[in-house]
């Protein structure tokens, strides 16, 4: 049932992802990225990681889609049109691009082998961990760790984090200004 | 499993009455008589209204955008009706138990404004696109002001489990309850124990949430998305039948979802209205699965009736004013109640 679960998440995650790149209608890749980054989500709460998963909805649905889609709703139709229109003489390869083939090729087949090199069922640390039965079973206060953790191992990242926010709040602030005339 | 289809189906019989009652206390506001023809005092008004949008014709513009105008209201709705999974209903019923109820509520609410986008673009129409993004730019702002509000009484809670936040205000409470953080009232319970009464401040808080919560709604005083004098309908305006339908259901069940997260964090959730009294021994009689169900359902329901009463009361606010509203008197004063919440936390409680 949880298998099922995963892999249908799974297909629909690395679907959709094919359609927003392959896809011209500039509006409706976007779409179709939100439910990439939903099912993405949904993988995250197989890791354990649920508190990540809903950060993952509240920040990237809720936060960036949304300006994704703002910033194509406020722009000319007429500009993304060229994507529309383009027509290519080959519909499946053409000779300019076989560097953009060979790169994206090595990368997969580098990406493959890291795979069946890492060897994830023997791993020594997950089995020390299973062994010491020091594993995550879903039951436990993730909020609450997370939050312990940032007040205390993490509170220079944290708080690096922040300044740097409130650096690019204010550079935001200031480009998008009133600007005086003259 | 059963939970959830118990929950669709209250979700939809409940609409149908809200859109009834809706009308009624229009009529009753306006000083008119409201549905009358249909059944007695028209109490069949809304089914046959549902009849008629089952046996519409589904009309596609041929400019709109086919895919996403069709999948759009599922949505919007799904989402809405996703949000009731982490809603504590009685001591032991609950759809899922998280550790991180409220956070999960204040993301699933986020996905509708992407729906509402959909709509607006797919509608391939004016006045839905300005609709939309209407709505957008406004659920956006309020849920910022709504957040903190729900934060400063977490805070308080210690827990995001929204059944841990329901059990700290009633009788059933493993800690110590203080009515406005003087008089011991852990084994009288009744509404002195619910947060709004333990910490005064979050009577703030929950005027702040609640005003926040009509505008993530989309009602009025706050439904310029769908300002029939200017926009028309709005970003619906291009649905029929029972597309139209579930935008509706959807409007009406994220009325019913923000009421029941406001009773769960400030009003006590499931927890009995009546306190005991000496011998008298209410609080005790008046919990249990059924009564749980009985007061969250009331509780909700009463303040669905508050959103009508403003909405058939107020004029409509003006889309400067409303982003000027949320952010110079909203915002700061649900900081004031985060800031409150922490000193609270750490010298009274």
């Amino acid at each position: 049932m949880l298998k099922t679960a995963f892999y249908i998440l799974a297909v629909i995650t690395v679907l959709s992802a094919m359609y927003v790149v392959v896809c011209k209608n500039l509006a409706r890749a976007v779409f179709v990225f939100f439910a990439t980054l939903f099912c993405l989500a949904g993988i995250y709460v197989f890791a354990f990681a649920d508190f990540v998963a809903i950060t993952q909805i509240m920040v990237y649905v809720g936060g960036i889609v949304v300006l994704m889609l703002f910033g194509i709703m406020l722009s000319n139709r007429q500009l993304l049109n060229f994507l529309v229109d383009e027509k290519n003489e080959t519909r499946f390869f053409s000779l300019n691009k076989t560097g953009a083939f060979l790169l994206s090729a090595t990368v997969f087949i580098g990406l493959i082998r890291m795979i069946t090199m890492a060897n994830v069922a023997n791993l020594k640390w997950l089995k020390d961990a299973v062994s010491s039965q020091q594993y995550y079973t879903g039951f436990e206060n993730s909020p609450q760790i997370i939050g312990v953790q940032t007040m205390t191992n993490y509170l220079l990242p944290f708080e690096a984090a922040s300044v740097y926010l409130l650096a690019v709040l204010i550079g935001a602030a200031y480009l998008a200004r009133k600007k005086k005339i003259g | 499993m059963l939970i959830a289809l118990s929950i669709l189906l209250f979700v939809v019989l409940y609409t149908l009455a809200a859109v009834y009652a809706e009308r009624k206390v229009s009529a009753f506001i306006q000083d008119r008589l409201g549905p009358m023809e249909t059944g007695k005092f028209g109490w069949l008004q809304t089914l046959a209204d549902i009849l008629k949008m089952i046996q519409k014709e589904n009309i596609v513009p041929s400019a709109a955008d086919r895919r996403l105008f069709l999948i759009a209201p599922v949505i919007i709705f799904v989402s809405v009706y996703m949000g009731f999974a982490a809603i504590p209903i009685a001591p032991s019923l609950i759809g899922t138990s998280s550790n991180m109820g409220v956070f999960y509520i204040l993301a699933i609410i986020s996905i509708e404004v992407v729906g509402f986008l959909m709509v607006g673009w797919g509608s391939n129409n004016k006045y839905a696109l300005y609709g939309a993004t209407r709505s957008v730019a406004q659920i956006v702002s309020y849920e910022i002001p709504a957040g903190i509000a729900i934060i400063s009484a977490v805070m308080l809670s210690q827990s995001l489990n929204m059944n841990e936040i329901s059990v700290n205000q009633g009788i059933l409470s493993n800690e110590t309850i203080k009515f406005f953080g003087i008089w011991d009232i852990t084994h009288i319970g009744g509404f002195l124990a619910w947060n709004i009464f333990q910490a005064p401040h979050l009577l703030i808080a929950f005027a702040v949430y609640f005003i926040a919560a009509l505008a993530e709604s989309n009602r009025a005083p706050f439904d310029v998305p769908e300002a029939e004098s200017e926009l028309i309908a709005g970003f619906h305006i291009e649905y029929t039948g029972i597309r139209f339908a579930l935008v509706f259901l959807a409007e009406y069940g994220m009325m019913l979802l923000v009421s029941m997260v406001a009773v769960v964090l400030f009003l006590g959730g499931w927890n009995t209205l009546l306190p005991n009294i000496g011998s008298l021994q209410l609080a005790i009689w008046t919990t249990g699965t059924f009564w749980g169900v009985f007061w969250i359902i009331s509780k909700s329901l009463f303040l669905v009736l508050i959103q009508m009463w403003i909405r058939w009361t107020l004029p409509r606010f003006r889309v400067d004013q409303l982003m000027g509203f949320c952010w110079k008197v909203l915002t700061p004063l649900a900081f004031a109640c985060l800031f409150i919440s922490g000193i609270w936390r750490l010298l009274v409680m």
